[in-house]
């Protein structure tokens, strides 16, 4: 209760936060308040203004952009969300492990989080997408995998402070193998980090989730998206622009609340800027 | 009021309105010449006071009051008057030169600055004074130092630097914060007889602060002892620390380890008070054992008692009281060499591990401590003295199982002893513990105390529910902490606290052998002593024995029936504790003998 207070304190926090549980209400609640059939196409209905009835037009199918808008955001955000999980889960695991390990794991951890500074991964991203098919769950575990190494990154820094520190020596005199030390001394440690880390990520993943589908890598027809709706109207700017700015507007403010609200829990958190920051 | 330094009434307080006093009704004249030692324990003003007199109290601060230095009013002081009185007139030796110097810049860079923002010099007359400034330091070969970065200095001489760069402005008045804390003993006493030498030679009034009143009596005229923000004893040097009127400067100077002492130092019972706190009354009056009524309601003013000034309603008359019989903490266990409880035989450790980059050139880094041979009995505590740096903590952590040896053999309990933690057996674990220099990093700060002293329960115990509870509240009780704490986290408690919970979670394993690493270096001394007089009980009570790493003789004095003596990673000198400090066969121990912190009763008198 206190941290919630905190976030809203700050301007840019109490700002962020309404807008994303804005956004989270709109999303639960859309498939029960959205005005139309969000996939019926209607020869009758292409290219139309706003009205009463269609409040943000149609689109070149003569399908109702609002009822997309509400309920386009849905399949990004639960994948991002469950990508960003497994990303803070693997990611923080290995950074600690490697960090308390040293030696070669630790090795080999960093080699590959350069590789990977150095591989553009959304082409990455996209060859798996193509190769092995661009289901739900091969998403979330490439993604997953990717952001992972940034999580990884951070953990790892976090982990080296930490390890230096005689509470940990303490426990390790105590005989304690590594799996306890790691998880009853250096986790509640890094845990707000963590939480601010994979908040950030979140809103990173839901922009490149995005681009993925905006280059149909990623939810696939007839499933609303943000992405697809925008690739799909970028033809007919001129024509009915709503179509394409709607998604637009809806797609960057869930982002910014969602960065907004995480850098004020951080702040809230009172952690340190910087190694959030070293990550990207 | 006259005198080259004049404080007249000085408050300091949060610069906010109705803002707590940091510092209150200061009042000080300083002559010429004359040196002031100011002690008193952390957080009580002392550095505030520097500022103040510097004309700036820092951050979020007002001082109000009158500051004169040389003539000149400094709390009314505009800016510019500021700039030429500061180095020109008054000038300070911080604490940390290290920190205070530029890395980036040579020591030859940061005089030239300092001499061009101060003095009027030409370009070579700056090069011919900076040179003057490092010879009158007593560095050796000038041209050399001034073409140094700082990183090419070691402490010492960083520290002359930072003396020399306070002297290019020539000032009158010289203000030492803590100028010789961070550095080894031969360093300091080497520090100690430059800045005694220079003030003499130059005639320079000095403000010295310092906790360790072994400094404050070598180098000073006149003490003034602070507490909570106030100067509550003030007067010429050998008055105050041999019949001090105050009663907290009483109790701080029983609280000291004391070589001459055969009794252990008595620790003062509570704590200061926060500063800015609102209080009426004598700030001492709640730790006072001759406080009245009136103490807590009238602040006292200063006045004189015998040849001090005393803020204090019932000042105590006559030298300090010898110490309550309290004996040493020596058990009537003879020691059994043939049984002994640890055993470090042949012992080599090196503090750096060889690197990849090592091997492959075929080389090693050279070992931190080498040939060291030592045996304790059971129950018995043995000293390990040593300066820093000398690989004192590295065989403690060798024998706790976090650091590998690189050649020799441990045993423990007539059992050899594998020096990895995770290859030694559950006995082995259990028995042996360790408590940690500085109780800040050695408990977690995300723990409750309940959660840190249940661990170690669990652990070694098989310890749950009710069982567990139980013994955590004994636990508590033991260190002397209320079971109220328990669901404290260490954050909420102070260092001397903390330290109790990190002794009682070594305790809590039942261990024989206690490691512990410089436990009270990061404390008060009046804390210090409190944890020295826990430890020396909880041996009486529980038998263990004890491995006790210090810098400082005075401090483990007390506690060890035998020293071991270390110098350059090697042993130097070992005995029974008694013996060692009365015929000292080694030049190494001598010297430690002579800078031993707190001080020797009737040694090193100023003349």
């Amino acid at each position: 209760m206190t941290v919630v207070r905190a976030i809203l304190a700050q301007p840019s926090g109490a700002i962020g936060l309404g807008l994303l549980l804005l956004h989270l209400a709109a999303m639960l609640l859309a498939p029960a308040i959205v005005p139309q059939d969000p996939a019926r196409q209607s020869a009758a209905a292409m290219f139309l203004g706003p009205s009463a009835q269609h409040w943000l037009g149609t689109d070149h199918l003569g399908r109702d952009v609002l009822s997309r808008v509400l309920l386009g955001g849905r399949a990004a955000a639960m994948t991002t969300a469950a990508a960003a999980l497994v990303a803070v889960i693997w990611g923080g695991l290995a950074g600690m492990a490697a960090a308390y390990r040293g030696g070669w794991p630790d090795e080999v951890l960093m080699r590959l989080m350069d590789a990977f500074q150095a591989v553009p991964w959304l082409l990455f991203v996209m060859l798996v997408a193509a190769f092995v098919g661009n289901s739900a769950p091969v998403l979330i575990a490439v993604l997953g995998f990717c952001y992972g190494l940034q999580t990884a990154r951070v953990a790892r820094a976090a982990t080296l402070d930490l390890v230096a520190r005689d509470f940990v020596w303490a426990a390790k005199a105590r005989g304690e193998p590594m799996a306890s030390v790691l998880w009853r001394e250096i986790l509640p440690n890094l845990r707000n980090i963590l939480l601010v880390d994979g908040a950030m990520e979140w809103s990173w993943m839901l922009l490149w989730f995005s681009a993925l589908s905006f280059l149909g890598l990623g939810v696939s027809p007839p499933t609303p998206d943000w992405g697809l709706m925008i690739a799909d109207a970028r033809l007919y700017l001129t024509v009915i622009p709503w179509a394409a700015l709607a998604p637009m507007i809806a797609l960057s403010s869930f982002i910014i609340a969602i960065n907004l609200s995480a850098e004020a829990l951080g702040k809230a958190l009172g952690l340190d800027r910087a190694l959030l920051r070293e990550t990207r | 009021m006259t005198g080259l330094v004049a404080v007249e009434d000085l408050w300091v307080t949060l610069d906010r309105p109705g803002g707590g006093a940091i510092l209150g009704a200061i009042g000080l004249t300083l002559d010429a010449g004359q040196t002031l030692g100011i002690v008193g324990e952390s957080g009580c003003g002392k550095s505030t006071l520097l500022a103040a007199l510097m004309g700036d109290p820092g951050r979020g601060l007002v001082a109000r009051g009158r500051v004169r230095l040389g003539g000149t009013e400094v709390l009314a002081a505009p800016a510019e008057t500021l700039r030429r009185l500061r180095g020109g007139v008054v000038a300070l030796v911080p604490q940390n030169a290290a920190v205070t110097l530029t890395p980036s810049m040579t020591v030859g860079g940061h005089l030239e600055e300092q001499l061009a923002l101060k003095t009027d010099l030409g370009r070579r007359a700056r090069a011919d004074r900076a040179a003057e400034l490092v010879a009158a330091v007593g560095l050796q070969n000038p041209a050399a130092i001034l073409a140094r970065y700082p990183h090419q200095l070691s402490g010492g001489q960083q520290q002359r630097i930072a003396i020399a760069l306070a002297l290019a402005g020539g000032p009158s008045v010289l203000l030492l914060d803590e100028p010789t804390t961070a550095l080894d003993v031969t360093t300091k006493g080497a520090i100690l007889d430059l800045l005694a030498g220079i003030g003499a030679r130059e005639r320079l009034t000095m403000i010295y602060v310092s906790h360790d009143i072994g400094v404050i009596r070598r180098m000073s005229d006149r003490v003034g002892v602070m507490y909570a923000g106030e100067l509550v004893e003030d007067g010429p040097a050998r008055a105050v620390l041999e019949t001090p009127a105050h009663p907290y400067t009483r109790g701080l100077l029983a609280s000291i380890p004391r070589l001459d002492d055969p009794f252990l130092p008595r620790a003062m019972p509570g704590r200061p008070p926060a500063l800015a706190e609102p209080r009426p009354g004598c700030a001492f009056a709640p730790r006072c054992p001759s406080a009245d009524a009136l103490c807590h309601e009238v602040r006292p003013q200063a006045r004189p008692a015998g040849a001090q000034k005393v803020a204090c309603h019932r000042p105590l008359a006559g030298a300090v009281n010898p110490r309550p019989p309290r004996p040493a903490a020596f058990l009537p266990v003879a020691p059994r060499p043939e049984a002994p409880l640890l055993q470090l035989d042949g012992v080599e450790i090196a503090w750096h591990q060889t690197g990849l980059a090592d091997r492959l050139r075929g080389r090693r880094p050279p070992p931190t401590v080498s040939g060291i041979d030592l045996a304790l009995a059971p129950g018995e505590a043995l000293g390990l003295i040593g300066e820093s740096g000398s690989g004192k903590s590295t065989i403690l952590r060798a024998i706790a199982g976090l650091w590998p040896l690189r050649a020799g053999r441990m045993a423990f309990d007539g059992r050899p002893l594998a020096p990895a933690i995770l290859a030694r057996d559950a006995a082995a674990r259990r028995h042996i513990q360790m408590i940690f220099q500085n109780p800040e990093d050695s408990l977690n700060p995300r723990h409750s105390l309940r959660e840190i002293l249940a661990r170690p329960l669990a652990w070694f115990h098989g310890l749950t529910g009710a069982a567990r509870e139980t013994e955590v509240r004994r636990l508590i009780e033991a260190v002397r902490l209320p079971q109220s704490h328990l669901d404290r986290r260490p954050a909420d408690l102070s260092g001397g606290e903390r330290q109790r919970v990190a002794i009682a979670r070594a305790l809590a394993a039942r261990p024989k052998l206690l490691l512990c690493d410089e436990i009270t270096s990061a404390l008060d001394v009046s804390v210090q002593a409190a944890i020295l007089e826990l430890l020396a009980d909880l041996r009486r009570e529980t038998g263990v024995a004890l491995l006790f790493v210090s810098h400082d003789l005075a401090v483990v004095r007390h506690l060890a029936d035998r020293l071991v003596i270390l110098c350059a990673g090697r042993v130097c000198e070992s005995g029974p504790t008694g013996q060692v400090l009365a015929h000292p066969s080694h030049d190494h121990t001598a010297a430690l003998l002579r800078s031993a912190g707190g001080w020797a009763a009737g040694a090193a008198t100023p003349a």
